[in-house]
């Protein structure tokens, strides 16, 4: 087991990226290894999606380096992209199809994915139209797992969901991320979505895009109660840094929520 | 072949719906028997003449071997435009640049009317095969064109980009993702089209040549024969609806299943 587990690295290294004559991006540099998961937050239109992109090889990189030595990566959208023309079953097996996958065996794969995911036998025979915002989400969840990959970049997939919806598929996937190490990349500008899931959480400012600070969250994923993630998400929405990139208006009250749980660090 | 024996396992409800069809097609000919009944025989025959005469054009092989010689010509014309009109539709869709040059073009095809063609046509064809088929041809190539460009220029780019994301090879880029979109809106437009040619074939015969259900539609005008000429027009217009709604209709809710909306 121990001498498999060997740590692969996404690493950026002053990442830039100009849409014409915009810089879209400016000097963004992180780590991401094994088993972590690491948040992108910031206001919209501040580059987090070109950034994803660069990282997933839609976008060729203009400047910098991109170097990810994960063996599979897998994509997951803002939305479910599934092909309207294909059952949800041959929807998820699209990427095992891809790589030479038998019908037969592709198809035995998705059945045992399925049930973990929550989708019922009975609805993989549906094309994608007759499914709920819901279950087609749940499809493009399953498609991105069933690649086995060790690196997910996802790009708010569960954004459209009511709260109760996002919960479960994100609590589906932090399940499946523990069980496989999985390293995640994930946008998303919602503060307390971060704060619940993530190792760490990067944010961004915008025009141009350029990481402003980094906060480590050091209470593991598992032991973070309701409590908890109020409560840090309310101590980091008071840090000045937080509330310039999403111009929010100063505090009027110097200290609101007084800062008692601090298991999080400020770097950079 | 799942096509096959799914259209094949759809068929009997399919059929037995079609018993409204049916319904509403009757009311029609008892209209055609009231104002035949008070304009007289001259004017418009009967239903019963019609049907009469229909026979003896079918036992003396009138009938058949028309339909036979303006089905090829209709076919032929109609053949000739989608392989055009498919291949240079999908070739200017690709390139921005040559949908922006060929719109117009297309627009200007599209608004031409056939009978215009037609005049052309025979005084380059002749009373030959040419005139009808080279008139069919040019009527629906348009058609063809606009929809193959239409479906190549509106792939959807998120599909493309997940597409591209799952590293897709470029033989399933082009089977599960660009070509069922296109096909969306190549299906319509082969079938409209099939529609028009049968239409402006009989119009190209009946000026232009001495055979075919057209040539035998002028014939039986100048006997001021209107059962025959009914007649005529029944069989046109009844292979039109079987061709329809036994053949595409069927085929078309298969293919387009992923389209229908269960509301």
């Amino acid at each position: 087991m121990t001498h498999l587990a060997k740590k692969s690295y996404l690493t950026l290294k002053k990442v830039e990226h100009k849409f014409v004559r915009t810089q879209v991006l400016q000097n963004i540099s992180f780590s991401l290894p094994t088993g972590k998961v690491y948040a992108l937050v910031g206001p919209s239109g501040c580059g987090k999606t070109t950034l994803l992109h660069l990282c997933n090889g839609l976008l060729d990189l203009q400047d910098g380096v991109i170097e990810n030595t994960f063996t599979n990566t897998a994509s997951m959208f803002q939305q479910p992209r599934l092909l309207p023309w294909k059952t949800c079953l041959d929807n998820m097996t699209l990427g095992l199809k891809a790589k030479g996958w038998g019908k037969k065996d592709r198809n035995l794969k998705a059945l045992k994915l399925a049930t973990l995911v929550g989708l019922q036998p009975s609805d993989l025979e549906k094309f994608p139209h007759q499914l709920s915002g819901g279950m087609q989400s749940r499809v493009a969840l399953a498609r991105a797992l069933l690649l086995e990959p060790d690196l997910l970049l996802l790009d708010e997939p569960f954004s459209a969901l009511d709260i109760g919806l996002k919960t479960e598929l994100y609590q589906l996937l932090l399940e499946q991320q523990t069980q496989r190490n999985l390293a995640v990349l994930m946008i998303t500008h919602d503060l307390m979505e971060a704060v619940r899931l993530c190792d760490r959480i990067l944010l961004m400012n915008s025009k141009p895009g350029c990481l402003a600070a980094s906060f480590k969250l050091t209470r593991p994923a598992h032991l973070r109660d309701d409590a908890w993630v109020y409560q840090t998400t309310a101590e980091l929405l008071q840090q000045p840094v937080v509330r310039k990139s999403f111009s929010l208006p100063a505090l009027t009250n110097l200290d609101p929520v007084g800062s008692t749980t601090q298991e999080w660090s400020h770097m950079c | 072949m799942h096509l096959l024996r799914s259209i094949l396992g759809e068929l009997p409800g399919y059929l037995w719906s079609g018993w409204g069809a049916i319904c509403s097609l009757l009311l029609l000919v008892a209209v055609w028997q009231l104002v035949s009944e008070h304009y007289g025989s001259l004017v418009l025959a009967q239903p019963l003449e019609t049907l009469a005469s229909f026979q003896q054009l079918w036992s003396n092989h009138t009938l058949p071997e028309a339909l036979i010689t303006t089905g090829r010509r209709a076919l032929s014309g109609l053949f000739l435009a989608l392989l055009l009109g498919t291949g240079l539709g999908l070739l200017a869709g690709i390139s921005l640049t040559a949908s922006m040059m060929s719109r117009p073009l297309v627009t200007v095809l599209l608004g031409m009317p056939p009978i215009a063609w037609l005049v052309l046509a025979m005084l380059w064809f002749g009373a030959s095969d040419g005139t009808p088929v080279f008139t069919v041809f040019i009527a629906t190539f348009p058609m063809v064109f606009i929809g193959a460009l239409q479906g190549a220029r509106t792939v959807d780019n998120q599909l493309n980009e997940m597409a591209q994301a799952m590293q897709l090879p470029k033989l399933m880029m082009l089977f599960d993702v660009y070509l069922p979109h296109i096909f969306s809106y190549l299906f319509p437009a082969w079938v409209a089209a099939l529609g028009m040619s049968w239409k402006i074939v009989v119009m190209a015969e009946l000026l232009a040549n001495q055979d075919g259900v057209g040539a035998s539609l002028a014939i039986a005008r100048s006997h001021l024969d209107s059962a025959a000429s009914m007649a005529w027009i029944c069989a046109v217009v009844l292979l039109l609806l079987g061709i329809e709604y036994l053949f595409l209709e069927p085929i078309k809710r298969q293919v387009e299943r992923w389209r229908v909306t269960d509301a």
